[in-house]
């Protein structure tokens, strides 16, 4: 029977820490994303300032590719065959799993994206890619600073349940 | 309905669209044309029918617009401040509202007024005229505005390019080929190359120097610079097509820029269209 609860309390205990450990995931991974967003975004407005290609081919460009931010391009694109191509960036952004701040960052650029003279969208663009480049520092600090803390916060509550179940 | 009133239908905002493709008439309509504030209308044979009893909106004008500008105004700035736009499939949206001026036309707000034009691919246009045609002869295609001289450019071209002749075009307005996403929409032969949206004169010099072509065509000649770039490439050998507004030669001479390369004895045939919609060709040698 004792040994019964300590397989269980060790299921307990490892199962807290995967969710430790995939709460800090969950955050990297949105870092990179944001990373390579603002990346992509920076590539927008250098070519729509040197070639003005028009955006749906650049989305789709991107919405084709293997880059983690493929999905916001290829929702948006999909949106804009009903919309236009500022409400389906709203639609799009809105489904991405980031913080509000950083959705709105993002937002921000959806009443303007299309509508602007070359140098004025892309230097909005570029406006936006900083931001996001912030909000991705900043994810970043967080989790070098207190990375290991929700594995560890985890693993102690899960302990405390085992013993107060014990 | 044919490819080109779908790519038209295509700019307009969804409940405009649907009327359009389910009207019968659509199929031979040459425009269609937006007032804010009055019915949405298509001309046909030259006079306007209403096609919907619902006036046309402010947004409607946006609607069209963020569709002819692939949702990217800026890529076409250039030719709004024109005053059109050519829109994918070689639909060309002329543009009418209030000009922002600084050192000209510098762009235009409030726009009230759109006129969507259908291109026309008509196989076979200029009949006999182009039967046994010597495609290495200067050509001059003349008619007042709307009288189909693109058509027929289009048509020689293709001709000349699918009997073999190396064959570029300068295609400032997108009209010639409607190069959309590096493939034209319109047959324009085997053996062409088309530079789409240089300014004419600057484009056709870029062709003469990198595409080594046996034929130049450029659309609608109107200032003195298209006819030096024009006695330049002559002056090298190069067949040119071109089209002008004229009534007919005379109306051309009148002009002192036209009356210049008429001098030159540059082209060797001159092409006349008449007659509205049923059209006739005259070719005369010049």
């Amino acid at each position: 029977m004792i040994y019964l609860k300590l397989l269980g309390a060790a299921v307990v205990a490892v199962s807290a820490a995967f969710l430790g450990i995939a709460y800090t995931d969950s955050h990297r991974q949105a870092a990179a994303q944001l990373a390579d967003l603002a990346c992509a975004l920076r590539s927008i407005a250098d070519e729509v300032s040197a070639l003005q290609t028009p955006l749906p081919q650049l989305m789709k460009r991107f919405a084709e590719s293997s880059r983690s931010c493929s999905t916001i391009f290829a929702n948006c694109l999909a949106y804009h065959r009903n919309m236009s191509l500022g409400e389906a960036w709203s639609f799009a952004c809105r489904e991405l799993t980031v913080r509000d701040d950083e959705k709105n960052i993002l937002l921000a650029l959806a009443p303007e994206l299309g509508r602007l003279n070359c140098e004025a969208q892309s230097s909005r663009l570029c406006l936006c890619a900083e931001r996001l480049e912030e909000c991705c520092l900043l994810r970043l600090d967080t989790l070098r600073r207190d990375g290991k803390n929700p594995a560890a916060l985890c693993v102690c509550a899960a302990v405390m349940l085992v013993i107060v179940l014990i | 309905m044919t490819s080109t009133i779908q790519s038209a239908a295509r700019l307009l905002p969804l409940h405009m669209r649907s009327i359009v493709l389910a009207d019968a008439r659509a199929e031979s309509a040459e425009e269609i044309r937006l007032r804010t504030g009055s019915f949405p209308t298509m001309l046909i044979s030259g006079s306007e029918k209403p096609f919907s009893t619902v006036a046309v909106r402010r947004e409607d004008i946006e609607t069209v617009l963020e569709n002819a500008s692939c949702s990217s105004i800026y890529s076409v700035a250039d030719e709004l401040r024109r005053g059109y736009i050519t829109a994918p499939g070689g639909v060309r949206v002329g543009v009418c509202g209030c000009a922002a001026v600084r050192d000209g036309v510098s762009a235009l707000r409030d726009i009230s007024s759109l006129s969507i034009r259908i291109p026309r691919e008509v196989f076979g246009a200029g009949g006999s005229i182009l039967r046994d045609y010597d495609y290495l002869r200067s050509t001059l295609i003349l008619s007042p505005p709307g009288g189909g001289k693109t058509t027929l450019l289009r048509e020689l071209v293709r001709q000349s390019s699918n009997a073999g002749h190396r064959i570029c075009v300068a295609d400032e307005r997108g009209e010639i080929a409607g190069v959309f996403a590096a493939e034209p929409q319109f047959d324009v032969g085997r053996h062409t190359d088309v530079l789409s949206f240089a300014p004419k004169a600057e484009a056709a010099l870029m062709l003469l120097r990198a595409m080594n072509p046996q034929i130049i065509a450029l659309d609608e000649i109107t200032c003195p610079e298209d006819c030096r770039a024009i006695e330049t490439i002559a002056n090298c050998g190069v067949t040119v097509y071109a089209t002008a507004h004229a009534s007919g030669i005379d109306d051309l001479r009148r002009r002192a820029s036209y009356r210049e390369v008429l001098s030159l004895g540059i082209f060797q045939t001159a092409i006349f269209i008449s007659g509205h919609p049923q059209r006739s060709y005259k070719a005369i040698e010049l």
